[in-house]
């Protein structure tokens, strides 16, 4: 059985298989992020620029 | 109302992290000069004193054991020390809250040093679960596992507890941290104790290097990478005071560097015994982060758009732009060496060791000192204490890293073509092993200089850091916020999100996808049927709440839990789908043609030593599927002599190896030589193995190997090997049943047998006056002895024949072989 895993061309489909979830999962993601609001993304961007004062 | 922030929780692991990154860098600088100068295993403070102190090599300053002690400090001492310092600070800002308990962030913080201290010990002791990166013993492995429960509860808690409803990518990022890193390392350190510092791992051979190297890839992802991202999408902004370059790209970066990354760990057996639709997954993974992983250096540098004069004049930005431009390097590099054809030249030699240091000491390295340079001063309320210093740095951590870099790429490349070069008459093999570690002595020299220039660098900046806070005095930030109305945040509840139908038919969908893949014939088909109808299902009831779904993604940026669910389910597929199937199929009665011989007591007692002595950091056992491999390692005459999967079925753990300093050892044993099997004979005779332990250089002229003198006094522990044959059989490993005293005595027969070979020839400085029966006598209660039946034992098998049908079970190559 391992001398034919190492052997065969079974291996030809995963590759296919690998970038298609990879590429479906790229899409939603970029469809995602480009549907977002540019009012929460402003307000997303500057979260870490709100400053706080240091006590002593 | 007014928050004050604990800001004492970070200063203390910024310190720590400090302190740690010179400690382990310095033992760095030390474990590097070993490789270049035998005499620095030991023998070196013979000179120093004056011969005040006598010694060949001392056992705790070995290189083999040196060195996890290297790589675990600068891994979870400085870096953990570090992101935890960066996460503690920026999780209250974005949270505009304190964090959720002080007494949590204390232990976490107490808990985290004293696990560090107990490995700084246990380590150089020769106490090590061998598995590269995850080499502490079990115990310490447990006080991880809690302190990081402790981390994530008090982490979560503070989410719940926050003012702001928006979780900032920063956050994400944390998440994916906390949870992954959970994951990788409960699944990792599964194991059996045999005694309170020695355990063997639940997997063994190709199933333990598959989990060892999804932990270890991923530890890199997830320990030295997105923790450390989190904190540039935090710090970069504050310190260039202007917003992250496209947010919508660093969400694209974030969910896709959590669900690739996952994947790519086989990429580290790359050309081995490991199946080879592994291999392919492994490499396309690890091409395909390329993508998120440039993304998100483009996103940190394009922040500096229009700030680029910032440069010339603050230290913090310039650290900060040279560590993302390396996070761009090592992870264009890192795809490189996962492609087999060039992972064929590169793995197991000194490249490698090149592409982990541009990740860590240019990556990790200078965005912690950024960090630190721009902590310090707000930790402290005051300035820098010397800007000056800190540009000096820079610029000698720099030349240090390039140096360190350029030597090993060198030596590397150097290596590899000449293992593969052939004789003038094109029949053999033109160098032997020690004349490629010869070639590159220089490169390695460089590697010291270019390392102790950055160690140097690091402690001006630890003097600066020091000297900043001795200027001012520790605060607290505080910060005006109204306090955030329950509703408005985490209002999506879990069964809202995982009780809803198309979710449920979207998961139907990826299970009975995977069935589909892994199914026999038949039952694939049926797999691929309902995979039909459930997509049809699953968008017939999007298509009925579409509007409620349109903008799902937006609420997941306020609700944390569902965050946290699907960040689980993208890292988790990726190591369910690689290893289930391996699992499930890789067991020693499934095996066809090579099996390994299970070891004997004794040497069992050999391979623990080798263990505990970290040899697999310069040995590898596996003979890559590779011409030149074979030709090197492989027997004459023997046909497909590469390392077969059911040669190393029962070693737990795996010893296959990730770097050769020295040569492969999969084929050093061979057949035995007398009736009873005590005494084998391999590659090289007893007493060779015996000299070259006693001084690699006798028997190898020109290597680098430490001589082992404590082997030749220290006696072989065989009261621990019936508990460990016990774990052992537990295992499945197939012992026959015996007794306490039939173990010892077994172990102690064949010792005597191997030290009958050695008696006549044999000679140990010191021992002069031992000679005969007396000389075997000595010498069948020492560790030598152990050691050489290991070496004689190593590569042996036995041919099995399947007799009946194989199980098909979710045995991927079943169904190709009936069709």
């Amino acid at each position: 059985m391992f001398k034919r895993i190492l052997h065969e061309d079974w291996t030809t489909i995963v590759p296919v298989i690998a970038f298609g979830i990879t590429f479906t999962f790229f899409i939603v993601m970029i469809v995602r992020s480009m549907r977002m609001k540019k009012s929460q993304r402003d307000h997303l961007s500057s979260l870490p620029l709100e400053d706080d004062a240091p006590s002593d | 109302m007014t928050i004050t922030y604990d800001d004492k929780t970070p200063r203390h692991f910024m310190i720590a992290s400090i302190i740690w990154g010179l400690v382990g860098m310095l033992v760095g600088v030390i474990a590097a000069t070993q490789l270049s100068w035998w005499q620095a295993n030991g023998q070196i403070l013979e000179t120093l004193t004056f011969g005040a102190i006598k010694t060949e090599g001392i056992s705790w300053l070995t290189y083999g054991r040196l060195r996890p002690l290297h790589t675990n400090a600068v891994i979870f001492a400085f870096v953990g020390n570090m992101a935890f310092s960066g996460i503690y600070y920026s999780t209250q800002r974005l949270c505009k809250c304190r964090t959720a308990s002080d007494k949590l962030s204390k232990i976490h913080f107490w808990g985290w040093q004293s696990i560090i201290l107990g490995a700084a010990v246990t380590l150089p002791l020769g106490l090590t679960q061998g598995k590269e990166y995850a080499e502490l013993i079990w115990p310490l492995d447990i006080a991880v596992a809690l302190i990081w429960v402790v981390f994530a509860i008090n982490f979560f808690w503070t989410l719940s507890k926050r003012n702001e409803p928006s979780l900032y990518v920063a956050l994400w990022f944390y998440i994916a941290t906390i949870i992954t890193v959970a994951m990788l390392y409960i699944v990792n350190n599964l194991q059996i104790p045999t005694s309170i510092t020695h355990s063997y791992p639940i997997f063994g051979g190709l199933q333990d290097a598959l989990v060892q190297w999804w932990y270890g890839h991923n530890a890199v992802a997830f320990f030295l990478t997105t923790p450390i991202l989190g904190i540039m999408y935090y710090f970069l902004p504050k310190a260039a005071n202007r917003p992250v370059y496209s947010y919508r790209l660093s969400i694209i970066h974030f969910w896709a560097l959590v669900f690739i990354y996952i994947w790519a760990g086989p990429h580290h057996l790359l050309n081995t015994a490991l199946p080879h639709w592994l291999q392919t997954l492994g490499m396309l993974f690890s091409l395909m982060l390329w993508a998120p992983s440039w993304g998100g250096m483009l996103n940190g540098l394009l922040t500096l758009r229009g700030g680029w004069a910032q440069l010339r004049t603050d230290p913090v930005i310039k650290f900060f732009a040279a560590g993302i431009t390396f996070y761009g390097m090592a992870t264009f590099e890192g795809p490189l060496l996962s492609i087999r054809a060039v992972n064929e030249l590169s793995h197991y030699t000194d490249w490698g060791i090149g592409h982990v240091h541009s990740g860590a000491l240019g990556w990790n390295g200078l965005m912690a000192a950024g960090m630190f340079y721009w902590l310090a001063p707000r930790m402290w309320n005051t300035k820098l204490w010397s800007k000056g210093l800190a540009n000096l740095h820079f610029w000698i951590a720099l030349v240090g890293i390039l140096l360190y870099v350029a030597a090993m790429w060198t030596a590397g490349i150097t290596q590899g073509l000449m293992l593969g070069q052939l004789n003038d008459q094109g029949t053999g093999l033109k160098y032997e092993f020690v004349d490629t570690l010869l070639a590159i002595r220089w490169p390695y020299y460089f590697r010291s200089i270019g390392g102790t220039l950055y160690l140097i660098g690091f402690a001006l900046c630890a003097f600066n850091i020091w000297k900043t806070a001795k200027s001012g005095e520790p605060v607290e930030g505080t910060a005006e916020v109204t306090p955030l109305d329950r509703k408005k945040k985490d209002f999506l509840s879990l069964k809202a999100v995982f009780g809803h139908k198309a979710v449920q038919h979207v998961f139907c969908v990826v299970i009975f996808t995977i069935f589909w893949i892994f199914a026999p014939r038949g039952g694939d088909y049926a797999a691929l049927a309902l995979v039909i109808v459930f997509s049809v299902l699953a968008v017939r009831a999007f298509r009925r709440d579409v509007q409620n779904w349109a903008d799902f993604h937006d609420r997941l940026l306020e609700n944390y839990i569902p965050l946290t669910v699907l960040a689980f389910i993208a890292v988790a597929i990726g190591g369910a789908v690689q290893i289930i199937p391996t699992l499930m199929v890789d067991r020693a009665k499934n095996i066809e043609g090579r099996l390994q011989e299970h070891y004997t007591p004794l040497e069992l007692a050999g391979r623990d030593l080798y263990i505990d002595e970290g040899c697999f950091g310069c040995h590898s056992q596996m003979i890559r599927t590779l011409v030149p491999d074979v030709m090197r390692y492989g027997r004459q005459g023997v046909a497909d002599d590469y390392s077969h999967l059911g040669e190393s079925i029962y070693d737990f753990p795996h010893q296959w190896g990730s770097k050769r300093t020295g040569p492969d050892l999969a084929r050093e044993g061979g057949p035995a030589t007398e009736e009873g099997g005590h005494v084998r004979n391999g590659r090289r005779d007893n007493l060779w193995h015996f000299n070259h332990f006693l001084n690699p250089r006798q028997t190898s002229p020109g290597s680098n190997m430490p001589p082992y003198p404590w082997f030749f006094e220290e006696k072989t522990n065989f009261k621990s090997l019936p508990g460990r044959i016990a774990a052992q059989r537990r295992l499945g490993v197939p012992y026959p049943a015996m007794t306490k005293e039939e173990i010892e005595q077994n172990a102690r027969e064949q010792a005597l047998a191997i030290a009958d070979t050695l008696k006549a020839s044999a000679f140990i400085p010191g021992k002069e006056d031992l000679s005969g029966d007396e000389l075997r006598n000595y010498l069948a209660e020492r560790k030598i002895i152990a050691m050489i039946a290991y070496m004689q034992k190593l590569g042996t098998y036995t041919e099995q024949k399947l007799d009946k049908e194989k199980p098909d079970t979710f045995d991927p190559d079943q169904q190709r072989k009936r069709k």
